[in-house]
């Protein structure tokens, strides 16, 4: 377990100052040492976008939320039971057992504020919506699979069976927060363990559930921070890493690759001006070399 | 007219040369013909049916095979850009042999990557979805553009040798004017993406171990692209030389070995400290099987290198540059597909990928196309023959 919060904090090791330079010198004339450096996705008022908290102390796992979601999505039944999401199953139940309790967790896309799919999609097929929904272009999607690596949820889905494949994943049911209706599996949960309003409102009604049963809870919001934090949080009564939750730092999860796509342009431009340098020096020697042995 | 003609010299120049052939080389040529053959019906195959049921790629292991070894003939094939750096930038002129045969590697490498990348889209009929979409912050995105640009900057560079072969000074000369400006862009272009494969990783902190997670990812990838292309121009020459009966250029080989030195100390040097700073030093002695990988890899791709260019009888012989050259590239195989896989992937059950029998045939056959067409380019045109007068 150390190792493995060892090994996201240091994945989530912000640029210092040593290792830009370090970069900037191995760039050409450290001309790479620029101040400022943008940040890549676009800030998005996280408040006010749509959020759906899961209380893990109440799910009963019935699995009622299951059924909504195929029936408005209209995604087929799975011929065998299965044990993770699928291209045709964008949410799911499952049982954890601890030494004492039995608990349920629901899985689905976790519409992350800095999604790693949206951040590494060759051709930003997926967006973060202010609304709050990551949603997805499958007209523009070229099936390269990257935003299945970049998911740290293991969320996106491929129709691996189709001999041409798409992405498949909840959508947040954008179309019917469009039309002012909470996303299906909201409506349909029999026992409140989901509940839909804003972020900022969904993470008040965490903290205070928890303020009010301090003993039910462990003082944990998932995804309040969590890769820079989700729209779909949770708490529990017992750790999240043992409903199967990845232990993340806190920085956007494509942090370190937006930091550098930035320097794109002037690692092009400066290492053509530096290899024109380098061939005009070598030319002129060469050239003067020529005429002495003459 | 002209096309027929140039058909028919190709044709009567491919039955004559095989017919000189002797009986291993006639062996060797057909068993690459029908490998390469075998490939592409099951590419084709593949094509038809889809990803699921012909590759053991699945949700929790998305990318495989087909992009370890794309990823890995990236680098290969920077030995085009490495060696018009060598001869054309830095103006080493003690190279120029290995320069033409280096750039034919390139262009068939990535031609070939191109083709599996092809084969390995879920949307193979969408390929060119990058040029109207962008998403510039994607590592891949840019590496899609820098390859369509750098292929088609290889393809002229390779131009001249067709046209040299097929004597027509007018259109040479056109060429010739721009090959340096030419040149330069390709390099820079390749600097963006040989780099930039390094930062694909970056965008996986949770997948990515720290074995190999590193800020100094893009620059790791940069050096050994260079170091493998040395080697690779190596590699190339002897194998090429023999396949077509000629004496290489020890000199200028036993040069890049020492060149290659340097860089592989330095990547050496950058790799170490990254390690030390971020205290990533104690995976390095577990050796599980991602420990174990770590080390074929260091041991291999740069230590072996390091070790054996530097001495003098290993450069002036044969069979030293071979096996350095050798070890170096399978190094580098390691060093490409271990990140791939040294993280368990975030599903909630277990699942693990070896790739299926129709993984290895398509990309054997790949290889061996590329093989093939190596040799048979390498016959039909002047690449082992001098420029009349350099640009
Ligand atoms: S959970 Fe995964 S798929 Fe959903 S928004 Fe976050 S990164 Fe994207
Ligand atoms: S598979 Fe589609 S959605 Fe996913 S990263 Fe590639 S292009 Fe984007």
């Amino acid at each position: 377990m150390s190792d493995k919060t060892r090994k996201t904090a240091s994945a989530n090791r912000t640029l210092t100052r040593r290792e830009m330079l370090k970069l900037a010198g191995a760039s050409a004339g450290g001309l790479l040492l620029q101040p400022g450096i943008a940040r890549a996705s676009e800030e998005i008022d996280p408040d006010n976008g749509a959020s759906i908290l899961f209380d893990a102390t109440l799910c009963v796992g019935c699995k009622s939320c299951e059924e909504a979601c195929k029936e408005w999505n209209h995604l087929p039944e799975e011929p065998a039971p299965v044990d993770d999401m699928t291209a045709n199953t964008w949410t799911l139940v499952r049982q954890y057992e601890s030494e004492t309790i039995e608990l349920y967790r629901k899985y689905q896309c976790m519409h992350c504020l800095h999604p790693g799919c949206v951040s590494v999609c060759t051709v930003g097929a997926l967006t973060k919506t202010p609304e709050g929904p990551v949603v997805y272009d499958s007209s523009k999607c070229i099936g390269c699979r990257y935003c299945q690596y970049a998911c740290p949820f293991g969320v996106p889905k491929f129709e691996w069976e189709k001999a041409l494949g798409l992405i498949r994943k909840c959508t947040f049911c954008a179309d019917r927060l469009a039309d002012g209706l909470e996303p299906a599996c909201v409506s349909v949960c029999p026992v409140g363990a989901l509940a839909f309003g804003t972020r900022k409102e969904m993470l008040e009604e965490a903290h205070a559930r928890i303020d009010q049963n301090p003993n039910q809870y462990i003082d944990h919001v998932y995804g309040e921070f969590e890769a820079g934090g989700t729209s779909v949080l949770y708490i529990s009564s017992i750790p999240f890493s043992a409903l199967g939750f990845p232990t993340l730092g806190n920085q956007p999860i494509a942090h370190a690759s937006e930091t550098l796509s930035v320097f794109t342009p002037l690692l092009l431009t400066s290492t053509i001006a530096v290899l024109s340098g380098i061939y005009w020096v070598t030319k002129r020697r060469n050239a003067i070399r020529e005429s002495k042995e003459e | 007219m002209e096309l027929r003609a140039v058909a028919h010299t190709v044709i009567h120049t491919t039955r004559t040369e095989f017919e000189k052939l002797s009986k291993k080389g006639k062996i060797v040529l057909v068993t690459l013909a029908a490998l390469a053959g075998l490939g592409i019906v099951t590419g084709i195959y593949r094509l038809l049916v889809g990803l699921g049921s012909t590759t053991n790629l699945s949700d929790a292991y998305p990318w495989g095979l087909w992009l370890g070894f794309d990823f890995t003939l990236i680098a290969f094939g920077g030995t085009a850009f490495t060696m018009a750096m060598v001869v054309h930038v830095f103006n080493q002129e003690k190279y120029h042999s290995v320069l033409r045969p280096a750039l034919l590697t390139g262009f068939l490498g990535y031609i070939s990557v191109l083709v599996i990348l092809l084969i390995d889209l879920g949307r193979p009929d969408r390929f060119w979805g990058f040029i109207p979409y962008a998403n510039v912050h994607s590592p891949l995105f840019e590496i899609c553009w820098c390859i369509l640009i750098y292929t088609t900057v290889l393809a002229f560079e390779v131009a001249p040798m067709v046209f040299e072969r097929l004597n027509q000074p007018r259109t040479l000369r056109i060429f010739r004017a721009a090959i340096i400006p030419v040149t330069i862009v390709g390099i820079a272009v390749s600097t963006c993406h040989q780099s930039t494969l390094g930062t694909i990783y970056l965008a996986l902190p949770a997948r990515t171990h720290e074995l190999w997670w590193s800020w100094v990812m893009p620059i790791l990838y940069y050096l050994s692209a260079i170091g493998m292309g040395l080697s690779a121009a190596i590699l190339v020459m002897l194998v090429g030389s023999k396949a077509l009966g000629r004496e290489p250029d020890m000199e200028a080989l036993g040069g890049l070995g020492k060149i290659s030195v340097w860089i592989w100390v330095a990547y050496l040097l950058l790799r170490i400290e990254d390690l030390l700073m971020t205290g990533d030093l104690r995976y390095m002695t577990t050796l599980d099987s991602r420990g174990t990988r770590f080390w074929v890899e260091i041991l291999l791709m740069v230590v072996t290198p390091i070790v054996l260019y530097s001495i003098r009888n290993v450069r002036t012989s044969k069979v030293g540059l071979l096996w350095t050259a050798l070890a170096v590239t399978l190094g580098l195989g390691f060093n490409r597909f271990n990140p791939m896989f040294s993280e368990r992937p975030p599903v909630p059950i277990e699942v693990s990928y070896f790739p299926s029998l129709v993984e290895f045939i398509v990309q054997i056959g790949v290889l061996a196309a590329a093989a093939l067409a190596w040799y048979v380019l390498a016959r039909l045109l002047p690449i082992f023959e001098p420029e009349h007068q350099h640009a």
